[in-house]
C-alpha cells in the first residue's frame, strides 16, 4: 500500500507540474502577445487613460483633440470641434468601434508613445508623449464645398496637382464623429446604428462618396480617351468621324445615342468640347480595348490611390480580356459608361495628371507630424505616383479642356477672364434598361497655364434632365474661385456673390 | 444514576487534559504560523496601499484577530494533536490568507463573510478534533456515515431548502442568508466510508474468488454497494449539474479502490467508466457540451460563454512573470466570478507567475505532507483515509487550476482554502483536522523514528 500511495503522490505532483508549465506558458511565453492584444480590455483602458495627439487643419485650426475630464468615465475625452465637416477625414477613435480615418492611419503618432531619449535621465526613465498631426486640408475650402453641395448627396475633391496635397475633400452624407467617442455606450451604439442606415439613394453616412464609392464617370472619361488617342494612335487625330445622332455598334441591337439626341461629329479635337458621345464611342472602338485600358491604368485606374487614409476604393476600367467578348462595352467604356466606375478622388487625379504635365503625384492628407516640443518629425515630400502621359499630350488635352469652358458644354459657366480647363460628365444610371437618373460630374483645374488646383465634383442620382454642367457646374465654379482666392492668400468670401454663404 | 466520579470521567472524555510534555513539532508549527502571519499582514497592507493609497482601516484590529485565530488553533493543536505534522496547518492558513486578500480587494462584503466562515472553520476544526479522538472511531460508524453522506448529497434536490445557483443545483439554504454546499462535507464522509469499506473488504476486492471456466475471476458481490454508491453520487451530481464534484468523487473512488487493493483492473475500469460517463454527459447535459466547446476554443466565444476564460487569460498574461503588483490588477473589472471560480486568476494577475507558481507549490507541499501522514499511519484504515483526504486536496486544486488554465474543461469547483465560499472553507479545515488526527497517532518523532517504528518496518 505504501508503494501505491507514493505513486498517487507522484501522479498528483506530475499533474500540478503540468499546471505549473501551463501557467508559465500563459504568463511568460504568451504573456506579451496576450497582454498587448487589442481585445484585451486593459489595452483600451490604457488608451483611454492617456491623452492623444491633436489633428490640425492646414491653417492650424483643431480638427481633433483630447480634453481632460476629471469627472468623466475616461480620463480624456476625444473631441472633434468641427463635427461632421471633417468626419470622413478625421474618422474617430471609438471605445467600441475602434479607429477610422486619420485617427487610424496615424494612430501610432497620435497615441502616447515613448520618446527617444535626449539625456541620460530620459534613457533611465523614458518619457511618453503624443505627436501632433497637421493635415493639408483647408477648412475654408472644406466649408465652401459643404455649402455648395447644400446637403445634396455628392462629393468635392480638390487637390494641388503639383504636390498631390488634398486641399478639400468633402462628401454628403456625412457623419459627426463625436457621438462615436461618447463615454456613453448607448450613445455610441445608437449613432453607429444610425450612421449605417442607407438614405434614399442607398448611401450611408459612414461611407465617403469621395474615396470609398465609385460612380460611372460619364464624359469626364473622354479626357482619358482623348489622351489615349494622342499617346497611342496619333493617326486617328486627323480622322473625321461622321455627323450622327446615333450609331449602331457591333454585337448589339441597341443604338448608342447622343445625350439629348443631338447630332455631332468631326475630329477628336472638335468632338471633345461639345462632348460627342457617338464620335468618342467610335474613337474607343478604333483605339481598341488594350490601348484604352493601358491609358486608364496609366492614370491610376485599377490601382488603389495611395492616399493616407483607410478604405480607399479602386476605380475600375475593364481589362482587355473582359472587353474582348463585349465590344459594346468598349464603345460605352470610351465615354465613361458600361463597367467604368470612378471615385471622385480618381477623377480629380485625372484632372491633376493633365494639369501637371502628365505626372500624377501621390495624393496626400498629411502636412507634417510634430512632437510635443514642436520638433518636426515628418514632413510630407511630394512623390510621383503615375506618369499618365507625356507633357505634349497633357498640353494638347489642356487646350481641349479650355475649349470646354469657352465654347463647349461648360460655356458661360465661368467669366470670360477665367483661365479654367474643365470637362463635364453626365453619366446615365439605368435600372432594368430604363434610364432613371444621372450622375452629374465636372472635373477642372485652374489656372490652365499654371495650375494650382484640380477639382472633381460629383452629384449622383440627379434628375434625368440634369447635366454635369448644370448641376455640378455651379459647385465647380465656386470651388475654383474659392481655391484661387485661397491660393492668392485671400479669404474665400472674396468671390462672386453667387458663391457666398448659403448661395 | 450518574455519580460524581462518572461526571468527572465524562468531562475528561469530552475535554482531555493538557499534556505537559515536549512538543518539538508544535514549536516548528508556531514558527511557521508566525511567518505566515507576517506574510498575510504584508499582503493585506500592500493590497490596500496599491489599490487605495492608504493602509487598510482597522488594520491593527484585523491583524490582532488573525493572530488570535492562528494562535488559538495552534493551542488547540498543542492540546489535542501535539505530535501531528507541523506544516499542514501553516500552509492552509497561508492559502486562506492569500485568498482573503484578493477577496477583500474585489468583493469587500464577501470578505466579511469569508472572515466569518474562517472563524467558523476554526471552530469546526476544533470540534472535529474533540469529537474524533481516535481515527478508528470513524471506522465504527461506516454505514451511518454513508447514510449521512447520501442525505447530504441529495439534500440540494429537496424542495424548500434546495437552491440552484448558476445552473448548478448544489446548494441548500436556510433562511435567505445562510447557504451551504452539502457536497463539500459529503466528500469527506465518502472518503471515510470508502476507506472503511475497502479496508474491511480488501481480500474480497483484491482476490479472485469466483471460478469462471478454468479461470478465477473477481467476485462481483462486494462491488455492488460500491458501484451503487458511485452510481448514486453520479446520478445526484448529474441532476445537480455539477461536473467538478462528479469528476472529483469519481477520481477519489477509483484511486482509493486501487490504493486499497492494488489491482490495476480497477484503474482500467475507471478509465472505461469515465469515458462512458463523459460520453453520456456530453450528449445529455447541455452544460457539459458547452464547457467542452469553450475548452477546445474559447476565442470565438470571447463575447459569450468563453468570456470568463478569455478574460482570465488576458489577466494572467497581463500579470506576466512579476505580476501587476498587489492592488494594481484589473481582473475584477473584466472576469466574472473572480473571487469564487477564478481566484487563481486574481492571484496570478497581481502576483504574476511567481504568485501562481507559489500557489501550485503550496498545494504540492500539502499533498506531500498528506501522503507522508498516510505512509506513516498506523492502520490500513488510517492510511487509506489519509490518502483519500489528500487526494481531495490534490485533485480539487488540480481540477480548478487546470480548468482556469484550459488544461481541462472548466469546472466550477472551488480552489481549496483560497476561493470564496464558506462550505468549502469549513470542509477543508475539517480535512486538515482529520489528517492531523491521523498524523498525531503516529506518535512523537523520537518514538516514531526509533523504537516503535522499527517493528512496523519489520512487519512490512
Amino acid at each position: 500500500m505504501e508503494k501505491r500511495i507514493r505513486i498517487v503522490g507522484l501522479v498528483i505532483i506530475l499533474l500540478l507540474g503540468a499546471v505549473l508549465v501551463q501557467a508559465a506558458n500563459i504568463q511568460f511565453f504568451q504573456a506579451h502577445k496576450l497582454a498587448t492584444a487589442s481585445a484585451n480590455p486593459r489595452v483600451f483602458a490604457a488608451r483611454q487613460s492617456q491623452t492623444r495627439g491633436d489633428i490640425l487643419a492646414s491653417d492650424g485650426s483643431v480638427l481633433a483633440h483630447s480634453v481632460s475630464t476629471p469627472t468623466g468615465a475616461f480620463k480624456y475625452q476625444r473631441v472633434y470641434p468641427q463635427g461632421a465637416l471633417f468626419g470622413q477625414i478625421t474618422g474617430f477613435d471609438s471605445p467600441i468601434y475602434g479607429t477610422w480615418g486619420i485617427e487610424a492611419y496615424y494612430d501610432s503618432s497620435l497615441v502616447s508613445h515613448p520618446q527617444p531619449a535626449q539625456s541620460l535621465a530620459q534613457l533611465l526613465s523614458p518619457t511618453t508623449s503624443t505627436d501632433t498631426v497637421t493635415l493639408t486640408v483647408d477648412p475654408a475650402l472644406q466649408n465652401l464645398a459643404a455649402q455648395q453641395l447644400a446637403g445634396r448627396d455628392g462629393s468635392v475633391v480638390a487637390l494641388d496637382p503639383k504636390t498631390g496635397k488634398i486641399i478639400a475633400m468633402y462628401s454628403n452624407p456625412v457623419f459627426d464623429p463625436n457621438p462615436l467617442v461618447s463615454e456613453s455606450t448607448a450613445t455610441e451604439k445608437t449613432a453607429w446604428k444610425a450612421y449605417q442606415v442607407p438614405n434614399a439613394n442607398g448611401f450611408n453616412q459612414l461611407t465617403s462618396l469621395s474615396f470609398q464609392r465609385t460612380f460611372p464617370p460619364g464624359s469626364t472619361f473622354k479626357v482619358v480617351t482623348a489622351a489615349a488617342v494622342y499617346d497611342e494612335r496619333p493617326d486617328l487625330l486627323s480622322k473625321s468621324y461622321p455627323q450622327a445622332s446615333s450609331i449602331s455598334i457591333p454585337n448589339t441591337n441597341l443604338p448608342l445615342q447622343n445625350f439629348g439626341g443631338g447630332t455631332c461629329g468631326g475630329t477628336v479635337d472638335q468632338m471633345l468640347p461639345p462632348s460627342c458621345d457617338t464620335g468618342f464611342a467610335e474613337v474607343g472602338l478604333d483605339l481598341g480595348a488594350q490601348a484604352l485600358w493601358q491609358e486608364a491604368t496609366g492614370f491610376g485606374w485599377n490601382a488603389k490611390p495611395p492616399l493616407d487614409i483607410p478604405g480607399v476604393a479602386v476605380s475600375n476600367f475593364p481589362t482587355p480580356a473582359q472587353l474582348k467578348n463585349n465590344v459594346p462595352f468598349l464603345a460605352y467604356g470610351a465615354i465613361g459608361q458600361g463597367d467604368v466606375a470612378a471615385t471622385a478622388l480618381q477623377n480629380a487625379l485625372d484632372a491633376a495628371g493633365i494639369a501637371n504635365g502628365g505626372r500624377i503625384m501621390v495624393p496626400d492628407l498629411l502636412q507634417s507630424i510634430r512632437d510635443s516640443q514642436g520638433n518636426l518629425i515628418q514632413q510630407y515630400a511630394p512623390k510621383l505616383w503615375k506618369t499618365a502621359t507625356t507633357p505634349q499630350t497633357a498640353a494638347a488635352v489642356t487646350k481641349l479642356m479650355q475649349r470646354v469652358v469657352t465654347e463647349g458644354t461648360a460655356a458661360g459657366l465661368f467669366p470670360a477672364s477665367a483661365d479654367v480647363a474643365a470637362k463635364t460628365g453626365t453619366a446615365q444610371t439605368s435600372a432594368g434598361n430604363v434610364n432613371q437618373k444621372t450622375d452629374d460630374w465636372m472635373i477642372a483645374f485652374a489656372p490652365a497655364s499654371n495650375p494650382v488646383i484640380a477639382i472633381a465634383v460629383v452629384l449622383p442620382f440627379q434628375a434625368l434632365s440634369g447635366t454635369g454642367a448644370e448641376i455640378a457646374g455651379p459647385v465647380m465654379k465656386c470651388m475654383i474661385e474659392g481655391a484661387l482666392a485661397r491660393a492668392a492668400g485671400q479669404p474665400v468670401s472674396n468671390t462672386s456673390s453667387t458663391c457666398s454663404v448659403g448661395g | 444514576m450518574v455519580t460524581g466520579d462518572e461526571k468527572v470521567k465524562f468531562h475528561r472524555v469530552l475535554f482531555p487534559p493538557y499534556q505537559k510534555i515536549p512538543k518539538p513539532r508544535r514549536r516548528t508549527e508556531l514558527g511557521l504560523l508566525l511567518l505566515v502571519w507576517i506574510i498575510i499582514a504584508l499582503l493585506y497592507s500592500l493590497t490596500f496601499i496599491g489599490s487605495k493609497n492608504h493602509l487598510p482601516p482597522h488594520v491593527v484590529t484585523f491583524l490582532g484577530i488573525l493572530l488570535c485565530l492562528t494562535m488559538g488553533i495552534h493551542l488547540v493543536n498543542r492540546w489535542l494533536v501535539p505530535h501531528s505534522n507541523p506544516v499542514l496547518l501553516p500552509l492552509a492558513t497561508l492559502l486562506n490568507g492569500l485568498g482573503y486578500v484578493e477577496i477583500v480587494r474585489w468583493n469587500p462584503p464577501a470578505a466579511q463573510q469569508q472572515a466569518t466562515w474562517t472563524i467558523l472553520g476554526a471552530v469546526l476544526y476544533t470540534l472535529t478534533l474533540l469529537v474524533v479522538r481516535r481515527t478508528r472511531d470513524l471506522d465504527r460508524y461506516r454505514y451511518i456515515i454513508l447514510v449521512i453522506a447520501i442525505i447530504l448529497l441529495l439534500s440540494p434536490l429537496f424542495p424548500i431548502v434546495g437552491t440552484s445557483i448558476n445552473g448548478a443545483r448544489l446548494w441548500v439554504h436556510f433562511g435567505t442568508t445562510l447557504q451551504f454546499q452539502p457536497v463539500e462535507i459529503g466528500k469527506i464522509l465518502l472518503v471515510i466510508f470508502f476507506a472503511s469499506y475497502f479496508t474491511q473488504k480488501k481480500e474480497l476486492l483484491s482476490l479472485s474468488t469466483l471460478r469462471f471456466g478454468n479461470r478465477l475471476v473477481l467476485d462481483p458481490k462486494p462491488l455492488i454497494p460500491v458501484l451503487a454508491t458511485w452510481g448514486l453520487a453520479m446520478m445526484v451530481l448529474g441532476a445537480e449539474n455539477d461536473i467538478g464534484f462528479a469528476m472529483l468523487l469519481f477520481t477519489l473512488f477509483i484511486a482509493m479502490l486501487w490504493v486499497a487493493t492494488g489491482r490495476s483492473l480497477y484503474l482500467l475500469l475507471g478509465v472505461v467508466l469515465f469515458a462512458v460517463g463523459g460520453f453520456l454527459a456530453i450528449h445529455f447535459f447541455h452544460q457539459v457540451n458547452e464547457r467542452i466547446a469553450i475548452w477546445l476554443n474559447p476565442w470565438p466565444l470571447a463575447q459569450g460563454n468563453g468570456l470568463q476564460l478569455v478574460q482570465s487569460y488576458y489577466s494572467l498574461a497581463t500579470g506576466g512573470v512579476g505580476g501587476t503588483g498587489l492592488g494594481l490588477g484589473q481582473a475584477g473589472l473584466y472576469v466574472p466570478f473572480l473571487t469564487s471560480d477564478m481566484i487563481f486568476t486574481a492571484v496570478g494577475e497581481e502576483m504574476g507567475f511567481m504568485g501562481s507558481s507559489i500557489v501550485i507549490i503550496i498545494f504540492a507541499l500539502m499533498v506531500g505532507a498528506g501522503l507522508n501522514i498516510a505512509q506513516r499511519a498506523r492502520s490500513e484504515f488510517a492510511k487509506l483515509c489519509a490518502t483519500g483526504l489528500t487526494i481531495i486536496i490534490g485533485f480539487q486544486s488540480f481540477f480548478i487550476m487546470a480548468g482556469v488554465l484550459r488544461l481541462l474543461p472548466f469546472t466550477g469547483i472551488t480552489l481549496p482554502f483560497v476561493a470564496r465560499g464558506g462550505s468549502s472553507l469549513i470542509a477543508n479545515y475539517v480535512v486538515i483536522a482529520l489528517l492531523l488526527r491521523i498524523s498525531d497517532e503516529t506518535g512523537p518523532d523520537w518514538i516514531t523514528d526509533s523504537a516503535e517504528r522499527k517493528p512496523a518496518h519489520a512487519r512490512r
